[in-house]
């Protein structure tokens, strides 16, 4: 016979739920009675929802043993494209910039399965479709800002560079989730949303970028100029606003599809509503198009970039723990199962009893069934 | 007697605790108990190793793709015997006149005056840009021409290498410093481009005389890869010192 944990009674929503550090059916920690617990992330509970951390808050639905492989992937990758471009080898290197957070998240969409039954129409509507918008895209107006550039014309160039490029950027990369938004209404969970604006996002950062740096990589092996230019140029445009893409985009789809799937409303937060993540995220897009149009040093600039990513990721996370927390499940207590976080033998809930963790956040084809009552 | 003054019912009838201070410890699940959850679909080590195929695919494409542009070239070569080029004259000009120290430079009217000062001006031309900019004679020409180089935003300019010098610069009737460089011009949201540009610097009297001139890149068909470069030559044939 199993023993069961005793039941008490959530102080926050009110519903009888099985006793532990937090309340299996809205996420508050009991012990504190504390409904929004920015100390225990939804996603990973280990972690604050402060906390910078690039896999746990673009790669949510991985468990945190599980994000070890991408996080040393991310690191090492950062590295090498740091050590090619040291040797000079800078088609190599610029190769792994570009190539290496949307290898990461093509991985991470199959570990996760966020796709469900339609690999083939997700990847294809969000990290291709990216792919050729972003080609397009920079071929045509980048071209048209490059010879601006030349031409000396700045005020033309800095309306570009601050303005039209971001905005237009923002909307070609929103445009494959928001396909799926209107046709795939089964892809419904908050974090579905945002993995789709991610992917979406590093599949337009990959072409653009590539297409941007193309005409300075075809050339021979080992290349001219300073190394250290290269590495930070690199780390900037493969890099970092690959970061600051994916979190504008998922920013956007995550409050998107949020709107539609949190059936509470009650827990009215003003950062994760539509219009708020609207206006953050492209007024990121043009701030940072803004001041790299601006700012003459490479240096500043890519320190200036990598704040605005940090920041932004950091939004993000605030945003992702509101959608968890908010989540409309039915109230049911399940049979026990292994949480996929903590790993404790657990009865079955939206939220883990014992570590927190929302039960969404982890891969769907390892997730338990929670159906409700 | 009421129900609930009966001590079991009392009990039962009750709502639960609230939630207490001390939490509930749950165990932690025997491996193979509960072969389902938590299932790994991708070993660690096979993330790893596919993200270092997908580099390495990337890298070798990428690579082969930009030697091979190299080599081959996408641009016409010329395979007849070209003349000497001829260039119509400019249909108009316009002079600017700096002021502070007194020279006059005769541009094309079909040039578009970016920014113009009591010093110089700047102007873009039909593929470029072309600056002059006067100051007080003092520094060499040389300092005059790195201190220009070096003032280039690096945020913008990627791989600025000096082609060769420039012989037989002058600045009008002056004789002078130059050298062409090459870059890669790049930008926010922008397709990075090759250019080449030349540093002519000269010093008569008191004024030094500093002339910046751009264009894209086209080292197959100008000798310097300079399109412009009888047009900016002109120019500097026509300056005028005070």
């Amino acid at each position: 016979m199993t023993i069961r944990p005793p039941l008490v009674l959530c102080p926050h929503c009110a519903m009888t739920v099985p006793e532990g550090d937090f309340c299996g059916h809205c996420g508050a920690h009991l012990t504190s009675a504390n409904a929004t617990r920015r100390h225990a992330f939804a996603a990973v509970p280990s972690e604050s929802v402060v906390h910078l951390s690039v896999v746990t808050t673009l790669f949510p639905h991985l468990t945190h043993r599980r994000g070890g492989a991408f996080r040393w992937s991310l690191v090492a990758g950062s590295a090498l494209v740091v050590l090619l471009a040291g040797l000079h080898l800078f088609a190599p290197a610029t190769a792994v910039a570009v190539f290496l957070l949307p290898a990461l998240y093509l991985l991470y969409l199959y570990e996760v399965e966020v796709y469900e039954s339609e690999p083939w129409l997700v990847v294809g509507v969000t990290m291709v479709a990216g792919a050729v918008l972003g080609y397009a895209f920079t071929a045509t107006l980048g071209a048209a800002a490059g010879q601006l550039a030349v031409n000396g014309d700045s005020s033309t160039g800095f309306l570009l560079a601050g303005m039209v490029v971001p905005i237009a950027a923002q909307v070609l990369m929103l445009a494959g989730p928001l396909f799926l938004y209107q046709f795939r209404s089964n892809l419904r969970e908050p974090l579905d949303g945002l993995t789709f604006g991610a992917a979406s996002a590093l599949g337009f950062t990959l072409a653009s970028s590539l297409t941007a740096l193309w005409p300075l990589i075809a050339g021979p092996l080992v290349g001219t100029g300073s190394a250290i230019d290269w590495a930070l140029r690199l780390l900037q445009a493969g890099i970092l606003i690959a970061l600051i893409n994916a979190s504008t985009t998922g920013l956007i789809t995550a409050s998107l599809w949020l709107h539609r799937y949190d059936l509470r409303r009650v827990r009215g937060a003003w950062y994760a509503s539509i219009l708020s993540t609207l206006v953050v995220a492209l007024g990121a897009q043009m701030i940072v198009g803004t001041l790299s149009f601006v700012i003459p040093d490479l240096v500043v600039l890519v320190v200036v970039t990598a704040v605005a990513a940090v920041i932004l990721l950091l939004y993000l996370r605030l945003v992702i723990h509101r959608a968890l927390l908010a989540e409309g499940a039915l109230h049911e207590i399940g049979p026990d199962a292994p949480c996929p976080e903590c790993h404790r033998v657990v009865p079955t809930m939206l939220f883990c009893p014992a570590c927190g963790v929302n039960r969404t956040a982890s891969s769907k084809h390892s997730r338990p069934q929670v159906t409700g009552v | 007697m009421a129900l609930s003054s009966m001590p079991a019912v009392a009990a039962a009838m009750a709502p639960p605790p609230m939630a207490p201070p001390a939490a509930y410890g749950y165990r932690i699940a025997q491996p193979g108990a509960f072969p389902a959850a938590g299932r790994v679909k991708v070993p660690q080590v096979m993330v790893i190793g596919a993200v270092i195929a997908i580099l390495a695919i990337a890298v070798v494409a990428i690579s082969a793709i930009a030697l091979s542009r190299a080599f081959g070239g996408t641009h016409p070569v010329c395979t007849s015997n070209c003349g000497p080029q001829v260039i119509a004259p400019l249909p108009e000009a316009n002079t600017f006149h700096s002021h502070d120290f007194g020279y006059d430079v005769d541009y094309s009217s079909n040039w578009k005056v970016r920014t113009q000062d009591a010093n110089g001006i700047s102007l873009s031309t039909r593929y470029g840009l072309l600056t002059v900019v006067g100051s007080k004679a003092g520094p060499t020409l040389s300092q005059l021409i790195d201190s220009t180089v070096a003032g280039l935003p690096s945020s913008k300019w990627q791989s600025v290498t000096k082609v060769t010098d420039l012989k037989g610069a002058h600045i009008g009737l002056q004789d002078g410093q130059g050298a062409i460089y090459s870059a890669n011009l790049v930008g926010s949201g922008t397709t990075a481009t090759p250019v080449r540009f030349a540093v002519v610097a000269g010093t008569r009297g008191g004024a030094s005389v500093v002339i910046f001139a751009l264009d894209p890149s086209d080292t197959k068909d100008f000798t310097y890869g300079i399109p412009e470069g009888q047009s900016f030559d002109y120019l500097f044939q026509e300056f005028r010192w005070a």
